[in-house]
């Protein structure tokens, strides 16, 4: 029978719905750290008022601030004049802070000169990145568009809650150096070379096309590490869909209307119905989808969750580099409070002298032992928690732009 | 009767009371999930309060303050394992076991590697566990009772069991938690209350532990020995006995010269004038500068043994059942982090408390080092300190009644944990957890209530450290292999709980039974230190065990494992959680 008070993740997604469902126990609001957009407040949608054509590129003016002024001034006239392209103030990316080397790209792919990748780019198979990121689908601004949501909504959102996060600017994470080694990415670009082939497919298609390569250039090179494109990290075609390529190119192809993708309105689990989502609100409609809030329990299936379930090597490839990111993280915390705390025994046992010590009245065995080490575990546990939730959010952004 | 005595009955029954009254006002229970695991709705702030309440037993709250009493910085060892278990079981265990989905150890044993034999197995265990660890919650109860009244300590025993049962019985878990979390700010306030007190005064007096002398009697005292102990004599010392000392019945004055250690058996009453030097139980400090130092006992392997009990402590956290319980009530795994983080802070607060409730005894209640009930310092020190005038008589209830809380929430958490396997593993009928619940938690209450009434010399917290070594060698190494290693089998993970458990156990019953008095010769030390500390052995055994057996059964290994492991640790945004509760109706 339907249990009435049945979890987030268990309810019956025939009789609760997308939406309904989505309302679940975890939304309590009463938990600390605060939440994922908890607050109803609603968000901007980038790209509500804009045309964006497929080729569409980040304001650069926000990324390369007062320095890349003149270039983001002539790139975007240029762009506009060919594509009607209007920033919007309320629409603008948001700058970010994330590191030239990439948070989100691998550490292994060259994050060369994109200005000499352009042309030559179709014929340049060990990066399919770079110019993933370039070709800028809908994928990419939804990309943006979820960033956006959980960090910058997430922070803004929770004014209250906001204490371990709140003097952190939107959109860098701290904890960060758990970011440069981007596991899954990582991984998967190193085991799945065919899938270069969609990506060059795309292309082929796409750059002889956009005249505008040459002035995208210095803007592509700052594009490919704050935007990533479905083809960025999914190099992997999954097994059970036939053509993941032409997927790719049939949204690339569409040009953005600014409307976000439904990505928690399908049903969950199990039934990968991505592309569908998509097209419901159709390609090309001025329909704006407003989301108050984003509902971090519903389960939404994408072709990324059935590829992480896949009981195939990519599946089981996923699922490990998910597992051996959070028990290296584990294990990393768990050995510093070892070593420091196990070190002391044979230290009080070897060096008599440190139990005569005195710090502030108090013996420093005392001290160590009675005061410091509760400070110093729960700031441990504080850092694991930051960590492995972002690694999490990295799994689940993983999944979801697959 | 005195006044100390009547405040802290009437303290203690309002603890029980006001327990009772909250837990059956707070919910009505219906559902077999409401009864297990308080619907999964608590918030994570509640809940890390109820774990706390939960995990702060009767050897937090007397046991620690007595052993840094006797042991000095050494017992230390005891408060910082207990919260850095808590660390571990935040970093391996917490968020993928909620995310299981299961309600009990064996249930999640179930889902990982699904061996109806397995389960079986950790059903025992899971009982053999929470019964060990039920004896010292029932016996500082009576302990506790004892002290402020003078009746028999199995008054107490016996109705602290009484109280537990018929408040798990009747109100299950949902109303545990509230009863949890408010106990644990009671005890709080309970250690806070005395040691801030304790310490404006200490420093008003002046004292120090920096001089090369024992602690003094503050007053004429007359000590009570209850069970056989050893006496170090440090400074000689007159003493007026009436009972039996060093085997020879006495009544009238000693002298006890410098350096000379007496035997002194139980009933023997030994009475010091103010001022005199206060002997010690063998292997403790004698004096006070040595007790501010490490390793400062005469006992022998003492890294050894503190590393033993780190091992023991450290890993011990996450394999005890009624913890692991309260972690499945969490929402979700991200809650179950985060209470856990709020857990750490809460234990830190406490354990500070706890360590100055400790020192302040050195000082004040001396005469506890001759009996060697260390166990009493934290309730007799407001009399010793404020005198036994009415803020005495105050404060001593409300200690009283902090450690009747200390014992009613972790026994019925206990309780709680072993009802749920009971009922579910062990009797027949599966489905109708509801209405076996109440009987499930009689049957398995019983036993250890009966056993509680024997008493044993053990201090609480070194009988807890025994139940953690049980726990570090059973289901520590299951759930971690469990958790991060895709290559364990159901026959590995059986053998590793029956080789930590065996081993370890019985180094548990045979200290507990005080065998190890029983070895002479040179081994001697070797046996006593791995009988009260055996983590050191069982722990890596279990561990070895687990790994070995898997990897010889490498064909057994579960089908699914692969996409267990990705429900445990998929975010829940991934909607891949389920529930083996919605599963089973």
């Amino acid at each position: 029978m339907p249990d009435p008070y049945a979890p987030a993740g268990v309810r019956d997604p025939a009789a609760s719905g997308g939406w309904s469902a989505a309302a679940g126990p975890t939304d309590s609001g009463k938990q600390w750290p605060p939440v994922t957009g908890a607050a109803g407040l609603p968000r901007r949608i980038p790209g509500a008022t804009t045309e964006w054509r497929r080729g569409w590129a980040p304001d650069r003016s926000a990324l390369l601030g007062v320095a890349g002024e003149t270039a983001a001034d002539a790139s975007s006239a240029d762009v506009g004049a060919g594509t009607g392209v209007e920033e919007h103030p309320e629409t603008k990316p948001v700058p970010t802070r994330w590191t030239a080397a990439g948070r989100r790209s691998a550490p292994e792919v060259p994050a060369g000169p994109a200005g000499s990748a352009s042309p030559a780019g179709a014929a340049d198979p060990a990066d399919p990145d770079l110019r993933a990121a370039r070709s800028g689908d809908a994928g990419t601004a939804s990309h943006e568009d979820l960033n956006r949501d959980r960090y910058g909504g997430r922070y803004a959102a929770d004014p209250d809650e906001g204490t371990p996060d709140g003097g952190l600017p939107g959109g860098d994470l701290p904890g960060g150096d758990l970011h440069g080694d981007h596991p899954y990415g990582g991984d998967l670009h190193e085991h799945a070379p065919d899938d270069a082939a969609h990506d060059d497919a795309a292309h082929d298609d796409e750059d002889p096309g956009d005249p505008h390569d040459e002035l995208r250039g210095p803007a592509a090179e700052r594009t490919e590490v704050i935007w990533r494109a479905p083809g960025l990290d999914a190099p992997v075609a999954p097994a059970p869909l036939p053509e993941p390529g032409a997927d790719l190119l049939a949204t690339s192809l569409a040009p953005y209307t600014g409307a976000r993708p439904r990505r928690f309105a399908a049903p969950p689990t199990d039934v990968p119905v991505q592309e569908a989502a998509d097209s419901d609100d159709g390609p090309g409609s001025n329909r704006v989808r407003i989301v108050l809030s984003e509902r971090r329990s519903t389960a939404h299936s994408s072709r990324g969750l059935s590829d992480v379930q896949d009981p195939g090597a990519v599946g089981t490839l996923l699922r490990n580099s998910l597992v051996r990111t959070q028990l290296l993280l584990a294990l990393r915390v768990s050995l510093v409070a070892l070593f420091t705390l196990g070190m002391l025994p044979v230290l009080f046992m070897a060096l008599p002298v440190l139990g005569e010590i005195e710090v502030a009245g108090i013996r420093l065995p005392w001290l160590l032992l009675g005061l410091l080490v509760y400070p110093f575990l729960l700031g441990l546990g504080w850092w694991y928690v930051r960590s492995a939730e972002s690694v999490e959010q990295d799994f689940a952004d993983d999944v979801a732009d697959r | 009767m005195s006044a100390t005595a009547v405040a802290s009955l009437v303290a203690i029954v309002l603890v029980a009371v006001v327990s009772a009254v909250i837990g059956s006002i707070a919910h009505r229970t219906r559902l077999t999930s409401d009864f297990l695991v308080a619907s999964r709705t608590v918030p994570s702030r509640l809940n890390a309060g109820a774990i706390s309440g939960e995990y702060l037993s009767a050897a937090s709250f007397l046991g620690i303050a007595g052993l840094i009493l006797v042991e000095g910085v050494d017992g230390l060892w005891y408060a910082v394992g207990y919260t850095a278990g808590y660390l571990l079981l935040l970093l391996f265990v917490a968020a993928p076991l909620r995310r299981s989905g299961a309600y009990t150890v064996p249930d999640f044993a179930d889902a990982r590697l699904a061996s109806p034999a397995l389960r079986r197995v950790c059903a025992a265990v899971v009982i053999v566990i929470c019964w060990l660890y039920l004896l010292p919650q029932l016996q500082g109860a009576g302990l506790t009772l004892g002290i402020v009244t003078g009746l028999p300590d199995w008054i107490g025993s016996a109705g602290a069991g009484v109280v537990v049962l018929a408040t798990v019985a009747l109100g299950g878990m949902r109303s545990v938690t509230f009863v949890q979390a408010f106990q644990y700010w009671f005890k709080l306030t309970a250690l806070a209350v005395p040691a801030v007190i304790g310490l404006v005064i200490w420093f008003g007096d002046g004292h120090t532990f920096s001089r090369d002398e024992p602690p003094e009697f503050r007053e004429p005292t007359t000590v009570s020995v209850t069970t056989p102990v050893t006496l170090d004599v440090r400074l000689s010392v007159d003493v007026t006995a009436r009972g039996i000392v060093n085997g020879v019945p006495v009544d009238g004055p000693l002298r006890w010269v410098a350096g000379s250690s007496h035997d002194v058996a139980a009933g023997t009453e030994l009475a010091f004038a103010a001022g005199d030097p206060v002997p010690v139980t063998s292997g403790a400090p004698t004096d006070d500068e040595s007790w501010l130092r490490p390793f400062a006992g005469s006992g022998e392997h003492q890294l050894l043994g503190t590393y033993s009990l780190i091992l023991a402590t450290f890993l011990g956290t996450m394999g005890l059942p009624h913890v692991l319980g309260r972690f499945y009530t969490n929402s979700d795994g991200r809650a179950a982090r985060r209470s856990a983080v709020v857990v750490l802070a809460m234990l830190g607060g406490f354990y500070i408390l706890v360590t100055l409730m400790g020192v302040l005894a050195r000082v004040y209640t001396p005469q506890l080092l001759v009996t060697g009930r260390s166990d009493a310092a934290v309730l007799l020190l407001p009399t010793a300190i404020l005198g036994s005038g009415l803020l005495g008589a105050l404060v001593a209830g409300l200690v009283a009644a902090g450690a009747w809380a200390a014992f009613l929430s972790t026994a019925s958490g206990l309780l709680v944990s072993l009802a749920s396997v009971v009922s579910t593993d062990v009797l027949p009928g599966k489905g109708r957890v509801t209405r076996q619940f109440p009987l499930a938690t009689v049957i398995a209450g019983l036993p250890p209530t009966v056993v509680a009434l024997i008493p044993t010399g053990l201090n609480f917290a070194e009988a807890v450290a025994l139940v953690f070594a049980v726990a570090a060698s059973t289901f520590c190494p299951l759930l971690v292999l469990g958790i991060w290693w895709r290559g364990l089998t159901d026959v590995g993970a059986i053998g590793g709980v029956l080789v930590g458990g065996v081993t370890s156990a019985a180094a548990v019953v045979a200290a507990l039974a005080r065998l190890d008095t029983a070895f002479l010769g040179p081994a001697a030390g070797w046996v006593e230190m791995l009988l009260y500390r055996p983590a050191i052995v069982s722990v890596p055994l279990a561990f070895a065990t687990m790994v070995a057996l898997s990897l010889l059964t490498r064909s057994r290994r579960p089908e699914d494992a692969g996409q267990v492991m990705l429900r445990l640790h998929a975010p829940e945004r991934l909607g891949l959680m389920r529930d083996r509760l919605d599963d089973r109706t």
